[in-house]
């Protein structure tokens, strides 16, 4: 297989001063109340600095915010649609929040799954929904695609439209309903928490990485929810919506890529490289988008096992202001580079971060 | 444009799909002369329905974890190649898909 030319030149990510690139804005805003004179004043400097470069993000991401469904109380909103099993979205409203219990499973699990998934940003990150303003979580469960005769059948799939979330029932030999998984249900609604943020390119390296994102906050939230520490987690993607066979443990396996499924009937063997020297650099999937991010993930399980605790403490704090300091365009190298100068915050991530985050790149042949 | 529909004219219909939440890669050639006679005129029709006749492509915009499909349909040396995903193929070829769909296998991509 060829080497791709590793970043793409040089770093996408624009220079900035250490405050704007170590600190995200949620915290500066919070440091431009500071009692202390001196980091109020820094906090709004670097508030200021970065004016310009969130004024740019703002307009290319003009098109998410301008079809985000806003919620009444810019709070915890969920409603979830019933689309019986066609394609037309989203579908007949069968739940809204705070409604009871619905007779039918995917329902609730579309339901909870959006709530664990906002209640995972709200108290970690402080994020109010996927925009951060509260945006409606809109889920259609139930969807399903025409055969060759027209006649409707359970979709494969689980998607993100732009707007909201779509779930197939699957076909009851390979796939289950993909609404059972959280780990997946919050891989979705991560691209719509892309979209407002690093909103990265879905082709290539970039689409590698927002795939990649996707997985690692669909697995801390799951992870979260029971409770796991790194090293005893499960680090596995999509385990929930296959139907059990010898021949596979999960769609992917962020800390082996490659070795989700193996010699299947139907999936085949797990593609996902684990190491930039099987660097997928065909057409197919976007340009290998659902495959390079083998080589993230497996980097990212490396740094959240090697840190110790719980991952989404550490590792998806570095993690998740990253996702807030990459550019649409951003490379592998890029996000080597911006998580190993995040790390090296030694009063936020302990003295040893920076290590543990650089050797893990290395590892990976970054 | 060849009459696909008639029995001797040649039809070779190249197809893949990937991505998706999966990630799957599967394929399948479909060679009409080389089908049962029952699957090559099912074929034949299908891609005389789909109204691909022009190559193309284009992808959903905002779109994540969609199929995204790859069809090149070869009528005797006349090429058309079409790159889609599930959420903005033509509504004509949506058979046509289904079809290829269920004869791919998975390949190593």
């Amino acid at each position: 297989m060829p080497q791709p030319a590793v970043g793409g030149g040089p770093c996408s990510v624009p220079c900035r001063s250490s405050i704007q690139c170590i600190v995200p804005p949620y915290m500066l805003d919070r440091l431009t109340h500071s009692a202390d004179a001196k980091v109020r004043d820094r906090a709004i400097a670097g508030l200021s600095r970065s004016a310009a470069v969130r004024a740019v993000r703002a307009f290319a991401q003009e098109i998410p915010g301008m079809i985000a469904v806003p919620s009444p109380a810019a709070s915890k909103n969920r409603l979830v649609y019933d689309a019986k099993g066609k394609d037309s979205l989203p579908g007949r409203l069968v739940r809204s929040e705070g409604q009871k219990k619905s007779a039918d499973v995917a329902v609730n699990e579309a339901y909870d799954h959006c709530g664990d998934t906002y209640d995972f940003y709200r108290e970690l990150f402080e994020r109010n929904s996927l925009d951060g303003s509260g945006m409606t979580l809109i889920s259609t469960v139930h969807v399903g695609e025409p055969d060759q005769a027209g006649k409707f059948q359970p979709m494969d799939n689980a998607f993100w439209d732009g707007t909201q979330m779509a779930y197939g029932d699957g076909d009851g030999v390979v796939f289950q309903r993909f609404t059972r998984s959280l780990d997946v249900v919050a891989h979705e609604l991560t691209h719509g928490v892309q979209s407002f943020t690093s909103n990265l390119v879905y082709r290539g390296q970039s689409g590698a990485l927002n795939e990649h994102f996707s997985d690692v906050f669909g697995v801390l939230v799951r992870q979260w929810k029971l409770g796991e520490k790194a090293d005893k987690a499960s680090w596995l993607i999509g385990a929930d919506v296959l139907v059990p066979a010898q021949t596979r443990r999960a769609i992917r396996d962020m800390e082996n890529p490659g070795t989700a499924y193996l010699d299947d009937p139907d999936l085949g063997t797990d593609p996902q490289p684990a190491h930039m020297k099987d660097f997928y650099s065909g057409a197919a999937d976007n340009g290998g988008v659902h495959l390079n991010s083998g080589i993230p993930n497996r980097a990212f399980a490396l740094v959240a096992r090697e840190l110790g605790g719980f991952a989404w403490e550490t590792a998806g704090r570095i993690w998740y202001d990253a996702m807030f300091q990459l550019s649409s365009r951003s490379q592998f190298a890029d996000i080597q580079a911006i998580t190993t100068q995040i790390a090296a915050d030694d009063k936020r991530f302990g003295k040893d971060a920076k290590k543990i985050v650089a050797a893990a790149w290395k590892k990976v042949g970054l | 444009m060849a009459d696909v529909e008639s029995p001797r004219a040649p039809l070779k219909v190249t197809f893949e799909q990937s991505g998706g939440f999966a990630g799957l890669v599967k394929g399948c050639v479909l060679d009409a002369d080389a089908l049962p006679a029952d699957e090559s005129a099912e074929l034949r029709r299908l891609v005389a329905a789909s109204g691909l006749e022009t190559s193309s492509k284009v992808t959903s915009r905002g779109a994540r974890d969609r199929r995204q499909l790859a069809i090149t349909i070869d009528r005797g040396g006349e090429r058309v190649a079409i790159v889609c995903d599930d959420g903005c193929t033509p509504e004509g070829a949506r058979p046509l898909v289904a079809f290829l769909a269920a004869r791919a296998k998975p390949v190593r991509p």
